[in-house]
């Protein structure tokens, strides 16, 4: 992956009747080069009803990750989420793949880039030579042709970096907003 | 001849008077009625019935004058209720059959009214049950008017902050010492000895990293996870990066590092 290479973070909050939401873009070693977030957002009690549970996802899926993403010129290489915000509607025009990464218990792969198919949205990838293999998981209706895309940037990236340590960092970040000064 | 003319007219006379006089009138008392015996026979009972009367029923006892002569099991007596206009209810009995006298013998017997009946108004029983009802006024639906709420979420403000994400540190793991060639391992080493002045006897590796050479504000590393905690500037961005080992001193714990790279 080159030196260009530009990972985003995209993670989103609930903090008592509010949602905000921020964006981490890192090179590809993880040093921060980016970082939008939105100002919080409270739905009326009649959005809150009138949306109901899908009120969580629209907004991660759709309202907040659309906002910060139209802040972002050039589209990153790969769009890491947490893995519970998975089931939002992800606007399909990100222009990028979109997934899930977790350290996993699991025995090492056999070689650096092999995969183990788990199900049709996961997938565990071994990044590096030894150690755990990733845990990816796509979202709902991404095709494998499109996951093996993405895979091959995941190698690419886990070679360099930790790709699951930007996302506690991303969250860390977003928290000291809400933290009373 | 007219005195016998006048005679004649006189006896004829006195003999119409004979014929048409009236019949001797004898008095029927002590012979056609006979004095009346008293004696109670059974109770009327007597028992209020309609829809809307909640009866209560009572007995009223009372000594019916008839002529013990005039008793046979033909006597059927029936009680009736009456509700009348307002308050008032009335009870009776009517006799509806009874032989009061046979041949030769005239009797009469005089059936008294019965008294009241014992009733109550329903009314105070029903008084927890009265509903009311009050017309509501029609839907004016020609007239109402519709409102739209904005029930869109309207995109949020963004912000950007590279600051704030730098005060994070960013935790890096070590390097998987076993998979450095030896020939490698071997120059860290000594670059170590060369940098800490430290008897290499004296050093545990514990940890390869690469960091960025431009950019470090703080350096830390965390002994129970073996992370390296760094904070670095925005200069770090496009800074190149460099390898640091990081040993721990078996004399007294203490963590020594270094850059190994050669510049």
């Amino acid at each position: 992956m080159s030196e260009e290479t530009r990972l985003a973070y995209y993670v989103a909050i609930k903090e008592s009747a509010s949602y905000l939401g921020g964006l981490l873009m890192t090179n590809a070693q993880g040093i921060p080069t980016d970082f939008r977030y939105t100002e919080p957002i409270t739905p009326t009690k009649l959005q809150s009803v009138l949306y109901g549970k899908a009120l969580e996802p629209h907004l991660k899926g759709e309202v907040i990750q659309k906002a910060l993403m139209k802040e972002i010129k050039t589209p990153p290489d790969l769009m890491f989420v947490q893995a519970s915000d998975l089931v939002a509607d992800f606007a399909a025009d990100t222009n990028c793949p979109i997934l899930a990464v977790q350290r996993s218990q699991e025995a090492p792969l056999k070689e650096q880039g092999a995969i183990n198919r788990t199900s049709s949205r996961e997938v565990l990838v071994q990044v590096g030579e030894g150690g755990h293999p990733l845990r990816v998981i796509f979202p709902h209706g991404v095709a494998e042709p499109e996951q093996d895309a993405a895979l091959q940037k995941v190698v690419e990236a886990g070679y360099h970096m930790d790709l699951v340590e930007p996302m506690e960092r991303a969250l860390e970040a977003l928290r000291t907003l809400i933290q009373p000064k | 001849m007219l005195g016998r003319i006048r005679d004649t007219v006189g006896d004829v006379a006195e003999t119409i008077k004979r014929v048409f006089k009236g019949p001797k009138v004898h008095s029927a008392k002590g012979l056609f009625f006979r004095d009346p015996e008293y004696k109670t026979v059974s109770w009327l009972t007597a028992e209020t019935k309609g829809d809307v009367l909640i009866s209560q029923p009572s007995t009223v006892q009372q000594s019916l004058l008839v002529s013990v002569s005039a008793i046979n099991p033909d006597m059927k007596f029936v009680a009736k209720s009456f509700v009348e206009t307002g308050e008032v209810f009335r009870a009776e009995a009517s006799l509806v059959s009874v032989a009061l006298a046979w041949s030769g013998i005239v009797t009469s017997a005089d059936i008294p009214g019965l008294n009241s009946p014992q009733m109550k108004r329903v009314d105070e029983y029903f008084t927890t049950f009265k509903t009311k009802s009050f017309g509501l006024p029609p839907f004016d639906i020609k007239h109402g008017k519709t409102y739209k709420l904005a029930t869109r979420i309207s995109v949020p403000a963004c912000y950007r902050s590279l600051e704030r994400a730098m005060l994070v540190p960013i935790l890096l793991r070590s390097e998987d010492l076993e998979g450095v060639s030896k020939s490698l391992m071997m120059r860290y080493n000594l670059r170590l000895v060369k940098e800490t002045g430290e008897n290499i006897k004296n050093l545990e590796i514990i940890g390869l990293y690469q960091i960025p050479k431009k950019g470090l504000r703080s350096v830390k590393h965390d002994t129970t996870t073996g992370l390296l905690k760094i904070i670095v500037g925005p200069e770090a961005q496009n800074s190149p990066y460099c390898n640091v080992v990081v040993a721990r001193k078996k004399s007294n714990s203490a963590i020594v590092s270094c850059r190994v790279d050669e510049d």
